[in-house]
């Protein structure tokens, strides 16, 4: 099995897995939804829930593991039992019960007709650090933070080249 | 949200398993060097040979998670510590060790720790103990509009400005919110491979001092 070195790409790796996570998960979420805008800032209505993503490790394609951070937030006062939070972060953890995710080239892309190219015998894996595979390595919340709820969820990402023990490097 | 800790534990039942099969001798009832059974079997107290390892990924986890935690006044950085101890007594009367490192500042505190690890969503700070807050920028950072006016709401703020620093005086901080900083988490996924190697060194370690002391061996060779 050989993998074109742009496969091993960090930046191929996140919008994979933002691409895929956008196609799942129907809570809007920043850096998913270009026109991501929670407070209805730019004239639509404000949302009473949504999702933010932040990476905090991005080593899968380096023999390491992508952390991705989830933030699911909602507001308390249109969701005062927090049951837009738990719903929100419980789709979103079925909407990432998946084995793999299959991974795109993304170098080709430049406007958006543009069409990304599939990446052929590697994809990210979903595994947590202690091997179960397709659930988040961590959810804290709903918890109440200033006018808000905020759940915490964390997944960890690798590459399958990087799981098995052959040398691509 | 329960302040963030990295918890370390060394699992007796399966280190026993991984040191048994690395030495074809069972371990006994105690951890003492001596066998009341009077069989073949002897056994050794593998935890200073565990200590003597587990420092090395215990060395590597507290440096990761300073290099990891923004300097800041550093009181956070300086915080950090390492606590000992043993979990629930297993079956066969082994323990498992625990270590767990987390930061030593009061509860009151943890909320920095928190907000470090997981990240601030946008909020807005108020004075609570004094009338303004008081902060210094540098001059280019700072910008002409003054938070909170827009929207019609009351905001005093004074700026002490000496062409390098603004010192600003304010009654309301519009904060836009912090990027988690991910120490612990980020730490676990990198202490993990390291885990594992030592876990393999210790077994074989363990494994190797009981073959030595095995009489049955020593004859037959």
């Amino acid at each position: 099995m050989s993998v074109p070195a742009e496969s091993l790409v960090g930046s191929n790796v996140e919008l994979s897995i933002q691409r895929f996570l956008a196609s799942r998960w129907t809570v809007p979420a920043s850096y998913v939804d270009a026109d991501f805008d929670p407070d209805g800032l730019g004239g639509g209505a404000s949302k009473p829930v949504w999702g933010a993503l932040s990476w905090v490790e991005q080593r899968a394609g380096t023999k390491g593991v992508s952390l991705l951070q989830i933030d699911v937030v909602s507001r308390r006062t249109a969701d005062p039992l927090a049951r837009l939070a738990r719903a929100a972060r419980d789709s979103l953890v079925l909407a990432l019960r998946v084995r793999s995710i299959p991974l795109y080239d993304f170098s080709g892309v430049v406007e958006e007709e543009d069409e990304e190219t599939p990446i052929a015998g590697n994809v990210v894996l979903v595994q947590t650090a202690d091997g179960r595979i397709g659930e988040p390595s961590g959810i804290v919340g709903p918890s109440p933070d200033r006018e808000f709820w905020r759940v915490v969820v964390t997944y960890r990402f690798r590459l399958l080249s990087d799981a098995s023990a052959a040398d691509y490097y | 949200m329960a302040a963030p800790s990295l918890l370390m534990t060394l699992d007796a039942s399966q280190f026993q398993t991984a040191a048994e099969a690395l030495s074809n001798l069972t371990i006994g009832p105690k951890p003492s060097r001596t066998n009341p059974t009077g069989d073949r079997r002897k056994v050794l107290d593998p935890r200073s040979i565990v200590a003597e390892k587990i420092v090395e990924v215990v060395d590597f986890v507290l440096a990761s998670i300073r290099d990891l935690t923004p300097e800041g006044t550093g009181e956070v950085r300086r915080s950090y510590n390492v606590r000992r101890g043993f979990g629930e007594v297993r079956s066969k009367g082994t323990f498992n060790l625990v270590y767990e490192i987390a930061s030593d500042l009061p509860d009151s505190r943890q909320v920095v720790v928190n907000a470090l690890e997981f990240g601030s969503v946008p909020h807005e700070i108020k004075p609570v103990h004094a009338d303004f807050l008081r902060f210094e920028i540098a001059a280019e950072d700072y910008a002409a509009e003054v938070p909170g006016r827009e929207d019609g709401r009351e905001v005093r703020t004074f700026v002490d400005f000496d062409g390098v620093r603004a010192v600003i005086y304010t009654t309301l901080v519009e904060h836009p919110g912090t990027q988690p900083h991910a120490m612990f988490r980020i730490t676990a996924a990198r202490a993990l491979p390291i885990a594992q190697r030592i876990a393999r060194e210790i077994a074989r370690a363990v494994g190797a001092s009981f073959v030595e002391v095995d009489p049955t061996r020593r004859t037959t060779s």
